[in-house]
């Protein structure tokens, strides 16, 4: 062997050895000071009026302080403001006319990652940005709602008060806050060109975390603000990898290559492998706010006869999907609001499967057996509707193929039919292009009453653009007026009282079916302390990630 | 050649504005628009903001005058905005290229080395037991879809043996220099190993057939009758002229493996252009889509032509009248 084939053949020996070795102590030094969050998804922005994406709300989550958040029990407490305002403090007036005033007082320690401090004028400010028809927001919702945002008091510069034009239980749960020196001066010369400021992609937030980089198509990486006025937090730095196939993610949590997901389109069978396969991950299964139904076309010939649509609800075994398909993790819905929302009703009509009652009702209904082991109408016409969802959603998928062989046996045929997710929610609903059956899920909040979902006026029509979101067509003069009370009443009890009132009626009348809750699936490495998943959307695992501790 | 140069070159652009049409018409006509995507997400959002927002991005024209938008900017140099990540197109491409090129020059050279190794190893020992592995292992190689046996590396590799990382260009936070050198080499091992395996199996097959016609020809029998050592005759004068097909294979491939970068990328999150092209796609990003798209079929058109050129000058047979 020449000297130069030698050198060669060490050079090649050094750097195996190296590749051996040293790589992987680069990754366990790094590890104790940094938290490398996986997800599914890149963030479209970090502005979250300005864009939607779930994955770049959970970034903001750290990059961001709030005026009020939502807490594992789905509390509120405050963060930049010294309290949440109550109507029995005061800081919550109800005026005449149905008006209200909101007042808060901001904290003093906060600023932004720039160092500038954060004040009230951000929040009066970046509500007369956002309210501007020009400037980018994509939803003016609560804005529309809002007569203005002052600083009543220009020596005062820690106090907003905020005149509400109408009565909206929630108006305590704080506003978007934008740092107005960043901005303002960008948004006087060309409100739109908002959407592609500096702010949006890198933002001066000022919560626990600040941005350093973002490496499209590769990872954010945050580092601990040493300002932070709850503390600094316990880990230095945050690492967001986009890893966008659920199943290379899943392999990425059981090598240890990230310490928690969210965001993951993770199933329970995978979230099951994951505990299987690695013991030092916890999988957490919170009960979240995300509703699976079937919608129906009221207006149809058949279903818009109650009877009909109760026995498609006593046909369909959801116990048996629950524990089948979930492990009977995720629970069975009895009606449309979670068992963690404040207005929850456990005593509304609940149906069992029960294939006598439901052949029983459809006999009610005017329907006779034909012999091919189809009902027919009194027309003589065949029992068959169309069921449309997602497609290329597996589980949708399963689900579909079940309740097709659990609605043969009372003697109804139905016919599958899916869309793109795109299609499905930007027309097929939207424009109520279904001619019997739709399942898909509502995601909810805590601040979500079902006006948008139940309320007559909410049917999308040409005629009001196809504004709201009752796809089914449900219209009921008493749920209109019992969703019109509640939308206004402030005092939670009686609010509570109206929303358990409206469920009752909703489940005799099922404008739904109501199939099961879905979990949020996170995970999280066993050596991650106080991490405390909450199940929310817009509140994800990483909100109180400035007090996550390494154990040793 | 310079006429046959030239035709070619107008046939290119030609392809080229036909294929444009083609993947604008097919991206345009994609059920849903960023729009509607937003909206999905968003229960609160109204008409009138979805209308707004229309009307900013310019969805509301007919496609035939989106299109001449869009070829006239591409014209100026101007590939436009990306509506995800909001930076021009042309330096998010840019970007990611280097990343693709990284990965894809990796691959081509490993696939060549080892392909032309094991091709010349088995038809230098045909019908041996080493022949029948190499070919049983080629044809397993040509077998497997990309996508496929990324996922059974990543859990081989990465996951049973945890030797690799399961994805991703480099460890955040790592020290520049040779730490840094070090770990994107670390994590091109799976991404490489994976797109490399196809075109090495071809290529074995092909330099064994090559090398196995090459050997019987009279001036390699000269040249072991002259009394050149047997490993003198192989490499200079066998493997030479059996290379030569090779070489034409090579460049009409490369596409191919550009391709199949698009899954490996996605498989491994490697932030390359196949990954870029999936995100525009699934977030209707069309002005990256494009971008992606069109280089993609440039990449094609070039080589295409790089290997009619190779034949040309590897074999004097060939003539560009």
């Amino acid at each position: 062997m020449t000297n130069s084939k030698r050198s060669l053949l060490a050079l090649v020996v050094v750097a195996a050895l190296a590749l051996g070795t040293q790589i992987p102590s680069v990754v366990a030094q790094q590890s104790r000071d940094t938290v490398v969050f996986g997800m599914a998804q890149e963030p479209d922005c970090l502005a979250m009026t300005f864009c939607s994406m779930a994955a770049g709300m959970a970034v903001v989550n750290s990059v961001f302080a709030d005026m009020v958040k939502y807490d594992d029990k789905w509390q509120l407490h405050s963060q930049t403001v010294e309290k949440v305002p109550t109507l029995k403090d005061g800081d919550w007036q109800l005026l005449p006319g149905g008006k209200m005033k909101v007042t808060y007082k901001f904290k003093k320690g906060f600023t932004w990652h720039d160092g500038k401090p954060h004040t009230a004028l951000d929040a009066s400010w970046t509500y007369l940005m956002l309210r501007n028809p020009r400037s980018p927001a994509i939803t003016r919702f609560v804005l529309r709602k809002i007569e203005n945002m002052l600083v009543p008091n220009p020596s005062d510069p820690y106090t907003l008060v905020v005149q509400w034009n109408e009565t909206y239980p929630f108006a305590n749960t704080g506003h978007t806050v934008y740092p107005r020196h960043v901005m303002e001066r960008d948004y006087l010369r060309d409100p739109a060109g908002l959407k592609s400021h500096k702010q949006v992609r890198n933002p001066i937030g000022s919560g626990p975390y600040k941005l350093v980089e973002w490496v499209p198509g590769s990872h954010i990486t945050l580092e601990a603000y040493d300002k932070f006025p709850e503390g600094v937090a316990k880990i230095k730095k945050q690492v967001w990898r986009f890893i966008l196939d659920a199943t290379v993610l899943q392999a990425n949590v059981i090598a240890n290559q990230v310490d928690a997901t969210e965001i993951n389109n993770f199933s329970i069978d995978q979230m099951i492998e994951i505990e299987r396969r690695n013991p030092a991950v916890t999988a957490h299964y919170t009960p979240a706010m995300i509703w699976e139904h079937i919608d129906v076309n009221v207006e149809n010939e058949w279903l818009k006869d109650k009877r009909v649509r109760q026995a498609l609800a006593h046909a369909i075994n959801r116990e048996e999907l629950s524990t089948k398909l979930f492990y009977g993790k995720q629970p069975v819905a009895h009606t449309w609001l979670p068992e963690r929302h404040e207005g929850f009703n456990p005593n509304v009509k609940k149906y069992a499967h029960d294939p006598a009652r439901a052949r029983a009702l459809l006999a009610e209904a005017g329907f006779t057996m034909g012999p091919d082991g189809i009902l027919r109408d009194s027309k003589g016409a065949r029992f068959d509707i169309t069921i449309m969802t997602t497609a290329g959603n597996a589980v949708r998928e399963q689900v579909q193929q079940i309740i097709k062989e659990q609605l043969r046996a009372v003697g109804i045929d139905l016919r599958i039919d899916n869309r793109p997710a795109s299609v499905l929610f930007g027309s097929t609903t939207q424009r109520r292009q279904f001619p019997h059956l739709v399942m898909y899920a509502w995601l909810m909040s805590p601040t979500t009453l079902g006006n948008t979902f139940w309320h007559s006026t909410q049917v999308p029509t040409p005629a009001n653009n196809w504004e709201g979101q009752n796809y089914p067509g449900f219209r009921h003069a008493e749920t209109d007026k019992l969703i019109d009370q509640y939308m206004t009443e402030i005092d939670a009890a009686k609010r509570v009282a109206l929303l358990r009132k409206q469920q009752e009626i909703w489940a005799d009348e099922l404008p739904s079916i109501p199939l099961y809750f879905r979990l949020h699936l996170t995970t999280s490495n066993k050596k991650l302390t106080n991490v405390k998943p909450t199940g929310l959307s817009g509140t994800y695992i990483n909100w109180n990630s400035q007090i996550w501790q390494w154990q040793q | 050649m310079q006429r046959f140069l030239a035709r070619r070159l107008v046939h290119g652009v030609i392809i080229l504005i036909g294929l444009s049409i083609l993947m604008f018409t097919l991206l345009v006509l994609t059920p849903g628009d960023p729009v509607e995507l937003m909206a999905a997400s968003n229960p609160d959002i109204r008409p009138e903001d979805v209308s707004m927002l229309r009307k900013y991005y310019g969805l509301d024209d007919p496609m035939y005058v989106r299109y001449f938008k869009w070829i006239r900017s591409v014209l100026k140099g101007d590939l436009g905005y990306s509506r995800t990540y909001g930076t021009p197109v042309t330096k998010l491409v840019v970007d990611r290229l280097r990343n693709t090129l990284t990965l894809l020059a990796t691959s081509v050279a490993v696939a060549f080395t080892v392909g032309v190794t094991a091709g010349v190893y088995s038809a230098l020992h045909q019908y041996s037991a080493a022949d029948y592995v190499v070919t049983v292992a080629a044809f397993a190689g040509l077998a497997m879809p990309v996508f496929w046996q990324g996922i059974v590396f990543i859990l081989l590799f990465a996951v049973w043996l945890p030797w690799f990382p399961a994805g991703g260009m480099m460890t955040p936070g790592v020290a520049p220099g040779w730490p840094m050198f070090l770990d994107r080499l670390w994590h091109l091992v799976l991404p490489v190993s994976v797109l490399a395996t196809s075109g090495m199996a071809s290529w074995t097959r092909y330099m064994r057939s090559s090398m196995l016609e090459v050997v019987r020809h009279d001036y390699v029998r000269t040249a072991r009758a002259k009394g050149n050592p047997e490993r003198v005759v192989i490499r200079r004068h066998a493997m030479r002229n059996a290379l030569i097909p090779i070489i034409t294979l090579i460049a009409l491939s490369v596409p191919g493996i550009l391709n199949g970068a698009v899954l490996t990328e996605t498989v491994f999150s490697w932030p390359g252009m196949g990954l870029l092209l999936f995100q525009a796609v699934l977030g209707h990003d069309y002005n990256v889509a494009m971008a992606v798209l069109l280089f993609l079929a440039l990449m094609t058109v070039v080589f295409n032509l790089l290997a009619d050129l190779a034949y040309g000058l590897a074999d004097p047979r060939i003539r560009y009248d």
